[in-house]
């Protein structure tokens, strides 16, 4: 699996489009201010550059040729204060532009961030976390990049380029041309460059791509790899996926090698066109050495830009390809959306129907085909079958966490796809068999976000559900920091925080999946307590693994490969000697290898 | 992190020396360019004094002839420079790659327990990347600079010697400043890094924990966290880029500065007449051929800083040495019989503090077929893998046909044992290479088919349009889980192997199948060891030894006869089992 979604994620793009360019510029909208200033900054920057040439042509003509050297001094005063000024530009510039930049990258950020948010739980399962991780973190960043370094950059050469032309034209147009005939020399050299170039481009990203999906599956795989001995095998086929990367590589460098030299000559070629005609034109009296030095300098700053202007080909390449992927992710629509007019929530009765519920996570395996269930207020109920019945999906579907393909599921009598998700989520807890912990204080993790709860709050529900004694054993009590994977905490530890943090929202309807682990019979008795605490007073939903719970349960349900096949409460059932008994006996048997109670009295 | 940093330059010397020919011959290419570059200014003096002195045009066409001259050569060596050194650092890269890989594949389990495969990828792309930037681009550049402001300073002081020195007297404050620069730079270089491994982490546990998020509704407050981070890293970004950029403004004003003295001193000079007004013009040349390379200096900064930082992150996989090693005198045992006893073993994951087996002590004989049964976290796939030696294992508790199990070579040890893991992995290649994956040499049709047989996936395999050829995974056909399982079997298998393991391998193939390929085994696979474990009591029931594990510990061992009528953990999984076969059938 996970070789697979690396290939698609390689796929190549154009090495410039302007839909997605265009599309890109549009994160700059709300900084066109600062885009225009900064524009308008380069452009002041470009022409100041341009000055410097021409004050020594005035040095030279107005005040070296006449021995002028008050003049001289009024020419080096003002030269320092252009530089000073275009340093001053320069600096606030880049500064406002990169702030921008930064802005942008930001919005990026939290409109990706935002949007994952909305995505159901079905894009998750098909998304590999790590993958969406590449696109907040590194693809934004290499967008920056495009923004900052690229785009503007690329402005400020253009700007150059014309000036350049622009005052050598003014100075002097005649010159200007002779100048100017190696021009298509430049532009053939330039476009038969960056045909070659895009060509060895696409090469070393195709194998690029197949280097990135080689690594990405042999180190997944490479338990496997090790396990038959086949270190050096690989290895070579790595090398021969590495070595067509360097090949490819080499390539590229081969062109470059060749393009700024032969940009160099043509350079030099302009150069001595100048020293040829310009000079011939001092000779002859019709230019003056001023504006023959100036056109040196100026030849030489023409062709810096140009070179920059091929370097920023590789920016706006990996450009396209992140905003292509960050695109392709913004431009999946979530499948449940809130609805447009959605029913009001009253605090909840707790009341919930399915009725023919039809749901499949992959077309043409259903999960359940045609759940049907009514499950009044306050009332206890357990769901129980074997593994992969469809125990959970039902949870699933009541939390909207993924779309059902047919039936409806009523909750106080209200269609479940017309209420807002949120609202209805904000009444319910859902305990899930594995506690994800988030990184933080323990007093973080059971109110969450949620700072209007005070500690003492916490403290209480923790205490009634036996979470407290072993939190106030923590030396930091609730301020203990959590790990990760909350590796300081025990299984069961974990479960009666999970319960705390249910408890403490005060949830109108319960979901609990119980969790299988075994744990140590001490803790095991604290859970119990603690679950018959949690689901008093209020509809509670348990996907049940333990027989005590079961049995004071109002109503349980079985489920057998997506139907609802028994309803009734224990006793019913183990009369009926049908699925649940056996379930039952299965499960009793479990209880056994597990935990080793005593033998329940009903038998 | 001053030691991380040793070690980077270290290695990356040892990289550089590997090809220091092409990066000398670079830097000669380096020194031969700036040479013929830092000419012309020569030429240009010669140019311009003849103009001013009312030369002939003729005199013009030559010294024109001679600049273009000098910038074919100039290009020649220019090419050189990038196709020696640019060529070199792509070696490295390289090199650098194919060296991460060859380590990945020495660290062992306990490693990729604990590792993401993105963050490795990242290192072996990204990391490598600016490795690759600093080394190639990096050096290159600096190397330029260096040489052009040396051959520059020289060619300067012999055309004026005087005004050369007014000239350089920002350098010290250039040098400075970059030093400066460099120091400023570093921290808030490392603290944007940080910031932005925050982030990272922030993002991946919003992302698994998605689930409670949104049961919690608590979207807004991680949306919160993550923008308060998210922003804290835009102010992280703008206090470097204060200092940043301000960099290259600072470098183009002082190479500016240089060019208002050679007009204010140079100026006077010529006035006074102590100078041409070529070499005038001759040095405004100079200056603008320098320029260039000192602002690139701010850039090679960046690519330092940068490449180092990356290579860091490199080093410290580098640097991580894999638990299980190979003993320094291993003993090849090219045939294997398969006897396997555990001595009073017992076992914790590497950095783990829990115990995972208990004073295991258990001998199985060279053919027999053991089963292994419990429930789940009771130890069962720990202990068969240890067989294998994906874990380190202490001396004196494992021993295959009476070596100590560290003695023996991995590679004659794995070669030895055909395993066939819980999850299944195969690679997106064809089923032909997949079976044969464990073998060296080529593979022999007959032989696949054979095994294929033995594993009873020949029949499907053939149905698919390209039979063995057909690729897996990505274009190729996805197999069912059933068929995933016993194209891994049929891959163990292929190496004829003394001991087989079969963790859960049946879980995913039906019963009947399952029998199917047990018997197969009995008839192709005669006198060897087999350890089977399995949740079916089918699968079990027919073993010479049945073992019970339980919390790490063997609670029951015996036939299955024997251990039924024990009464035990045993015969209730067995009676278990019974229910569960009979609920399956109701539908």
């Amino acid at each position: 699996m996970t070789t697979s979604s690396y290939h698609e994620e390689e796929k190549l793009g154009k090495a410039y489009d302007h839909r997605l360019m265009r599309r890109l510029l549009r994160y700059l909208r709300p900084y066109r201010v600062t885009v225009v200033i900064s524009v308008a900054l380069l452009l002041i920057v470009a022409g100041l550059q341009l000055v410097g040439p021409y004050l020594t042509k005035v040095a030279i003509d107005n005040y070296i040729a006449f021995k002028n050297l008050s003049g001289l001094t009024e020419i080096a005063v003002l030269y320092l204060a252009v530089l000073v000024f275009q340093f001053t530009v320069r600096y606030i510039q880049t500064y406002i532009m990169q702030l921008m930049g930064q802005k942008a990258m930001y919005d990026l950020r939290m409109q990706l961030f935002s949007h994952l948010q909305k995505m159901s739980l079905s894009f998750f399962d098909k998304n590999p976390v790590g993958r969406l991780m590449t696109r907040l973190t590194s693809d934004v960043q290499v967008l920056n990049q495009m923004f900052t370094e690229g785009v503007v950059a690329i402005f400020g050469d253009i700007f150059i380029l014309i000036g350049i032309v622009a005052v050598m034209l003014a100075v002097d147009y005649r010159l200007a041309l002779v100048t100017f005939v190696t021009l298509p020399l430049l532009i053939l050299a330039t476009a038969i460059f960056r045909k070659k170039v895009r060509g060895v481009y696409r090469l070393v990203r195709t194998r690029t791509a197949r280097l990135n999906a080689f690594m990405q599956e042999h180190i997944s795989g490479m338990a496997v790899i090790q396990l038959f001995a086949q270190e050096r095998k690989i290895l070579n086929d790595f090398d021969d996926v590495n070595s067509s990367l360097r090949q490819a590589y080499l390539k590229t460098v081969f062109y470059y090698a060749i393009f700024f030299p032969v940009v160099e000559v043509i350079g030099a070629v302009s150069l001595g066109l100048i020293i040829w005609y310009g000079g011939g034109g001092v000779l002859a009296g019709s230019i003056s050495l001023g504006v023959l030095v100036a056109f040196i300098q100026y030849a030489e700053m023409f062709y810096h830009p140009i070179r920059d202007l091929s370097e920023k080909y590789n920016i706006l390449q990996s450009a396209m390809a992140s905003s292509e992927r960050i695109f392709g992710l913004l431009d999946t629509k979530p499948s449940i959306l809130p609805p447009e007019r959605s029913v009001k929530l009253e605090t909840l009765k707790g009341e919930i129907e399915f009725r023919e519920v039809h749901f499949a996570y992959n077309q043409g395996e259903p999960v359940l085909e045609g759940v049907s269930f009514k499950i009044q207020p306050g009332e206890r109920v357990a769901f129980v079958g074997a593994t992969g019945a469809g125990k959970s999906s039902i949870i699933s579907l009541l939390c909207r966490f993924y779309e059902y393909q047919k039936g409806e599921i009523l909750i106080d009598g209200k269609d479940l796809r017309r209420i807002d998700p949120q609202e209805l989520r904000r009444q319910m807890a859902l305990v899930l068999q594995d506690v994800f912990l988030f990184s933080g204080d323990i007093l973080a993790n059971i109110r969450l976000g949620n700072e209007e709860i005070s500690l003492e709050k916490v403290k209480e529900v923790s205490e009634y559900v036996n979470a407290d004694q072993f939190i106030s054993s923590f030396r930091e009590g609730y301020g203990e920091p959590v790990g990760e994977r909350g590796s300081n905490l025990s299984g069961g530890q974990k479960q009666l925080l999970a319960f705390a943090r249910a408890l403490v929202f005060d949830p109108r309807i319960l979901i609990l999946d119980e969790a299988t682990s075994s744990v140590d019979t001490e803790t095991e008795l604290l859970i119990r307590e603690a679950v018959g605490k949690l689901i008093r007073g209020r509809t509670s939903l348990i996907i049940a693994h333990r027989l005590s719970t079961i049995q004071d349960c109002d109503k349980i349900i079985v489920i057998h490969k997506g139907k609802v096949r028994e309803e009734g409460t224990h006793g019913e059932l183990l009369r009926k000697r049908g699925i649940y008994y056996r379930l039952y006996q299965l499960q009793y048997k479990d209880q056994e290898v597990g935990v080793r109670e005593q033998e329940p009295e009903v038998r | 992190m001053r030691a991380v940093q040793r070690e980077s330059r270290k290695l990356l010397k040892r990289y550089i020396l590997r090809y220091r020919h092409l990066w000398l011959w670079g830097f000669v290419a380096v020194v031969l360019t700036n040479i013929f570059t830092l000419i012309t200014p020569w030429v240009l003096k010669y140019a311009i004094d003849s103009i001013s002195r009312g030369a002939r045009t003729t005199d013009l066409l030559g010294y024109a002839g001679l600049i273009v001259g000098l910038a074919i050569f100039q290009g020649v060596f220019r090419y050189f420079m990038r196709q020696t050194m640019i060529v070199a650092s792509r070696k490295v890269e390289y090199d650098l790659r194919q060296d991460f890989f060859a380590h990945l594949e020495k660290l062992d389990r306990a490693y990729y327990d604990r590792s993401q495969t993105g963050d490795i990828m990242a290192r072996a792309t990204n990391d490598v990347e600016s490795v690759r930037m600093m080394l190639g681009p990096g050096i290159m550049n600096f190397t330029n600079t260096i040489v052009a402001v040396v051959i520059g300073l020289v060619l300067m002081l012999s055309l004026h010697w005087r005004l050369t020195l007014y000239i350089f007297i920002p350098f010290p404050v250039l040098s400075l400043v970059t030093f400066l620069f460099v120091k400023l730079i570093y921290p808030r270089y490392e603290r944007i890094q940080e910031q932005y491994s925050k982030i990272s982490a922030k993002a991946q546990e919003s992302l698994s924990g998605i689930r409670v998020i949104k049961a919690y509704v608590q979207e807004a407050n991680e949306r919160g966290a993550f923008r308060r981070l998210t922003k804290d890293y835009i102010k992280k970004n703008m206090d470097m880029i204060r200092i940043w950029g301000a960099l290259f403004p600072v470098l183009s004003l002082l190479a500016g500065a240089m060019m208002v003295i050679v007009i204010l001193v140079g100026g006077r000079y010529v006035i006074a007449g102590s100078m041409t007004l070529g070499e005038f013009v001759a040095f405004t040349a100079y200056l603008g051929l320098l320029v260039w390379p000192m602002i690139a200096l701010g850039w090679v900064m960046g690519l330092y800083q940068r490449g180092m930082a990356s290579m860091g992150r490199i080093i410290k996989i580098l640097q991580k040495k894999p638990l299980v090693e190979e003993s320094p005198t291993p003993a090849q045992l090219p045939q294997i019989r398969g006897e396997i006893e555990f001595r009073n073993l017992s076992f914790s994951y590497p950095g783990a503090e829990t115990t995972v087996l208990k004073n295991i002590t258990l001998k199985i004989d060279a053919g027999q077929t053991v089963a292994i049964v419990g429930s789940t976290g009771s130890g069962k796939t720990t202990m068969v893998s240890l067989i294998s030696r994906v874990y380190p294992v202490e001396r004196g508790q494992l021993f295959i046909d009476g070596v100590d199990i560290n003695d023996i070579s991995l590679k004659s040890l794995r070669r030895s044992v055909g395993f066939v893991p819980q999850e299944t992995f195969l690679f997106s290649d064809t089923v032909r290479s997949n079976i044969a994956f464990g073998l060296e040499t080529a593979s022999d049709l007959e032989d696949i088919r054979v095994k294929a047989r033995c594993a009873a996936i020949e029949r499907e395999i053939l149905e698919f349009p390209e039979g063995y050829q057909t690729v897996l995974g990505e274009r190729g056909i996805t197999l069912s889980g059933g068929q995933k399982q016993r194209t891994a079997i049929a891959r163990a298998l292929m190496l004829n192997p003394p001991i087989l393991i079969l963790d859960d391998a049946f879980s995913s193939v039906d019963t009947y199948t399952e029998e199917e390929i047990l018997n197969n085994f009995k008839n192709v696979f005669f006198g060897r060891t087999v350890i089977v474990i399995s949740h079916r009591i089918s699968t079990v029931r027919s073993a010479d030894h049945i073992v019970v594990l339980e919390r790490g510990e063997i609670v029951e061992q015996g036939t299955d006869d024997s251990l039924v009528s024990l009464g035990g953990l045993y015969s209730r999984i067995h009676e278990k089992q019974l229910l569960a076969e009979e609920l399956e059938v109701i539908s």
